[in-house]
């Protein structure tokens, strides 16, 4: 069975605020539903700065400016009316540092569902549970519940910040560089647990670990000095990637 | 670990397709001994089979070297995993081999009741199905005791070579399915040997020893 379009990217450019030059130039590409998409490529060549174009994050800088067309669903986001609330209710993103916010375990994971005006004590515990437990979390925290979450540990505050990102039902989740400040053993809960997430949401993850790239990801996009050079499955991207570039970055002759 | 589902994907795989291909050689052999074309039908069908899965097995081996970079025993494991693979496949042409051998010789009368074949082949085939349980299990004591039955295969190989020597001596119309006949005992031994070899990789996987070509300069 083929898969199934959940975003396409059409002759995507974007450039920084006061920047004459894009940062990204003419991208074309395709994410998968419930697929994880890699993207990776050498420092700047653009890849977080595509991750960030799919919630439109680069919003809160004045300045930026997009052009082409990035379609979730078929619907254009960079449209000027799109309604970027919902836009980033259907997209959610994981940062490179855990980011838990100041208070107890149980309301960081409320935090995004109390926003959207849900006060029901039960269908918050049974969301806030569901979603610990989908971040693989639950079994770890299920007893301290009301305590702050900065008693975490790092591997810990990730997946409880993924569970907060999970509690809203997105459609879409943008992991940037999700390991980066995390031990190995971390690491790899991590990313066991990317690979059980695209039971039900379609993943988009920027690495500069290539490894993880290749042990996670069912489709890979290496990108360089702001060009997509190469898309295609992971298996052939880490095996038979087609373009030179490509198969120099991966097999580490670069620069 | 995502490195495990993808190494138990990659044994059962090799698992199903050893049983394809013991069962190509069980029936390649059966068509000769009952003199009854009719078993050289599941040699036609499960060729094809077993060449798909050795193309499939070896993208997959392959892929998962290249995302996971093992190492240690699951380095030992994949590079075996190759080796087992390709093994497999030529356990399926070897029963290929012995089915146009079979085609000839069911269009003469047989040549006499046959005693030593089926015997060997009993041998051949517990040593594929020993080697692969092996392989399941990584069990090494049962992989030894695959190894040392190779030698009694040797025997019957060249007990059939002589015995069927007397009958081409005797009656010069014997030559033509004679000659046939040790082909096919000379395919089953070679299928010995490669059962030697898996059972040699079983044991580099879970030990790291190389047992091949041990007394090479001795």
């Amino acid at each position: 069975m083929a898969d199934k379009e959940k975003i396409k990217v059409k002759n995507f450019y974007f450039w920084y605020a006061g920047s004459k030059d894009p940062a990204l130039k003419n991208i074309n590409i395709s994410v998968y539903e419930k697929k994880v998409t890699a993207l990776i490529g050498p420092s700047g060549c653009g890849k977080t700065t595509l991750l960030r174009s799919f919630n439109r994050m680069h919003d809160l800088y004045p300045g930026n400016r997009y052009k082409g067309e990035i379609l979730l669903d078929g619907e254009n986001i960079l449209k000027d009316d799109y309604d970027l609330i919902k836009l980033r209710s259907k997209v959610g993103m994981v940062f490179q540092k855990p980011t838990p916010f100041p208070m107890s375990i149980f309301d960081n994971v409320a935090y995004g569902l109390k926003l959207r005006g849900i006060k029901d004590r039960k269908i918050l515990e049974e969301r806030v549970e569901k979603a610990l437990k989908q971040a693989a979390l639950w079994e770890e925290v299920k007893d301290r519940l009301k305590s702050p979450a900065s008693g975490l540990s790092g591997g810990q505050q990730q997946r409880l910040v993924i569970a907060r990102a999970l509690a809203v039902e997105p459609e879409v989740l943008l992991f940037d560089e999700p390991t980066s400040a995390l031990d190995p053993i971390s690491t790899s809960k991590i990313e066991e647990l990317v690979v059980s997430l695209k039971k039900s949401v379609t993943i988009i993850i920027v690495t500069h670990n290539m490894q993880q790239a290749a042990r996670v990801s069912d489709y890979t996009a290496f990108m360089y000095l702001g060009e997509l050079i190469e898309f295609d499955k992971t298996d052939i991207i880490f095996t038979a990637p087609k373009e030179k570039l490509t198969e120099d970055y991966v097999s580490g002759r670069f620069g | 670990m995502l490195l495990k589902p993808r190494l138990e994907e990659i044994r059962d795989r090799l698992i199903k397709m050893a049983e394809l291909a013991d069962l190509m050689i069980e029936n390649a052999v059966k068509a000769i001994i009952e003199h009854n074309p009719e078993y050289l039908k599941v040699v036609d069908e499960l060729e094809p089979q077993v060449d798909q899965m050795e193309v499939e097995n070896e993208t997959l081996i392959i892929t998962t070297i290249a995302r996971f970079q093992p190492e240690a025993k699951y380095l030992r494991m994949l590079v075996m995993d190759l080796f087992v693979n390709r093994d497999l496949e030529r356990i399926g042409d070897h029963a290929e081999n012995i089915k146009e051998q079979a085609e000839r010789i069911l269009t003469k009368p047989k040549l006499k009741e046959y005693v030593d074949l089926p015997v060997m082949t009993d041998i051949v085939i517990g040593m594929v199905k020993d080697a692969v349980k092996s392989l399941e299990t990584l069990d090494t004591e049962l992989a030894r005791e695959v190894i040392s039955r190779d030698d009694k295969v040797d025997a019957l190989h060249e007990q059939i070579i002589r015995e069927i020597y007397t009958y081409m001596v005797e009656d010069p119309r014997t030559i033509k399915v004679g000659i046939r006949l040790i082909t096919v005992s000379s395919n089953l031994e070679r299928v010995a040997d490669i059962a030697t070899n898996l059972a040699e990789e079983v044991i580099y996987m879970k030990e790291g020893k190389m047992l091949r070509h041990q007394n090479l300069g001795e």
